[in-house]
């Protein structure tokens, strides 16, 4: 395989594991904050976007300490026969972390903007709460989700720190496409890094223009919706 | 019969009232901001008073010395709101069918009228394909209306319910709302902040303001 081949196909593979993961956790924290009430709100919400500002570096070495063989994790993770450090599971982890922020933000963007009122009928009506999720409110919150999706997809796509950190720099097992274009420059290999730094522009500029489009759609019809 | 006497503290003031009213429409009236709306969320059970009890047809909803406090799930108290809250991605069909049981959608005889009676009575055959968005002031009312009674609910709160529509369609609305209250064998509690309004609807008048309340 050609020197850029590789490290997309394992970046695709490894943004598209985290995003799943973040979909799953980013969307259920935004809800439980935006839609719940309880103790100890406001210090998750800052738990949650943390990795945001956090250096990526800071990050990987907190996730080093959670997984390695000797972390708090460690010894459970060896009990199940699971070995996480220096493989692409370690680097789709760190870019779910890293991704979470935006997947989080996103989704309670989306959230806040399902007036309370459409539930608070359904509740009157008899729906569950369950009911009310998933026919109410995550399909009026889904451009918000779509966004969020988006932008944790291209997030992780583009993890270099945390995933360095944690999954190391293995060709053709570990090496992500900014580990690669870190090698490639370093090595005098422009051609290599030029092409995956197309490639990674290009991610950037769709999905970029993708959350701009649906954020516009969800407030346009928002809009809509109270002119009447 | 609706029996409530409850205090619940919002930020600017306290909320307290206490009233009992057997049938007919009772019409809550004060100015935006007296806590009419707060009022009505804690009969549906959206909010909770502090303290209190409130009691329907004998069966408690609310106690604080109980404890009680059922979700407004099992209520069975209508609620129309006042922008109509209709959801925006279903059509007519689909809103006034929300609150039944997917079993029920068939129309099983034995569970009430059928929904196409409904949509009929209402209005609003013609109508069922469409989205919220592309219908009128006075007919997002009337599946407003038909979407809240479909589950037959022993009481029936309408906040501003037509404080959106222009002046003629008003007067439609509301003497289709008090013909619906006649036809219906349940109480209404409707809440307004016009005067004049308030005098023509319904006999029973709750003044409120700065939540307190006061027979009119």
């Amino acid at each position: 395989m050609t020197g850029w081949a590789a490290p997309l196909l394992l970046s695709i593979r490894v943004a598209l594991v985290s995003t799943g993961i973040v979909l799953v956790l980013g969307t259920a924290a935004a809800w439980a904050v935006v839609k719940r009430r309880w103790r100890g709100k406001g210090l998750a919400d800052v738990l949650f976007t943390l990795p945001l500002v956090l250096p990526p570096t800071v990050t990987g070495y907190l996730l080093l300490l959670l997984m390695a063989s000797r972390g708090l994790f460690g010894p459970w993770l060896r009990f199940m026969g699971i070995e996480l450090i220096f493989t692409w599971w370690a680097a789709a982890i760190a870019s779910a972390v890293v991704a979470f922020p935006l997947m989080y933000n996103a989704a309670k963007v989306g959230f806040h903007g399902v007036d309370e009122a459409f539930e608070g009928v359904a509740r009157t009506l008899g729906a569950s709460e369950s009911r009310i999720l998933f026919t109410i409110t995550l399909p009026l919150a889904w451009p918000g989700l779509l966004a969020g999706v988006v932008l944790s997809f291209t997030r992780a796509l583009g993890e270099f720190g945390a995933t360095l950190m944690v999954a190391g720099n293995i060709p053709g097992r570990t090496q992500t496409m900014p580990v690669a274009i870190y090698m490639a420059t370093d090595a005098g290999d422009t051609k290599t890094a030029a092409v995956l730094t197309v490639i990674l522009l290009a991610f950037g500029l769709v999905a970029v223009g993708l959350s701009r489009g649906w954020s516009e759609r969800q407030s346009g019809r928002r809009a809509g919706f109270w002119r009447s | 019969m609706l029996v409530a006497s409850f205090r619940k503290k919002l930020p600017d003031f306290t909320l307290e009232v206490s009233f009992a009213f057997h049938e007919g429409t009772l019409v809550i009236y004060g100015p935006s901001g007296a806590g009419k709306t707060t009022l009505l969320n804690c009969l549906a059970g959206l909010d909770r008073p502090d303290e209190g009890h409130i009691e329907l047809n004998g069966r408690a909803l609310f106690a604080s010395h109980l404890g009680i406090n059922v979700p407004p799930q099992g209520r069975r108290i209508g609620y129309v709101f006042q922008n109509h809250a209709l959801f925006p991605h279903l059509t007519v069909r689909q809103n006034v069918l929300y609150g039944l049981h997917p079993r029920r959608k068939d129309g099983d005889p034995s569970s009430g009228p059928c929904v196409d009676e409904i949509l009929k009575s209402f209005g609003l055959t013609h109508l069922t394909e469409r989205y919220p968005a592309k219908l009128s002031g006075g007919e997002k009312q009337r599946v407003a209306l038909a979407r809240s009674l479909v589950v037959q609910p022993n009481l029936l709160l309408l906040d501003e319910p037509w404080s959106a529509l222009d002046e003629e369609s008003r007067l439609t609305v509301r003497s289709e709302v008090l013909d619906l209250q006649r036809h219906r064998d349940i109480p209404f509690v409707l809440v307004t902040h016009d005067r004049v309004e308030a005098k023509t609807l319904g006999k029973a008048i709750l003044h409120l303001d700065r939540g307190c309340a006061s027979w009119l």
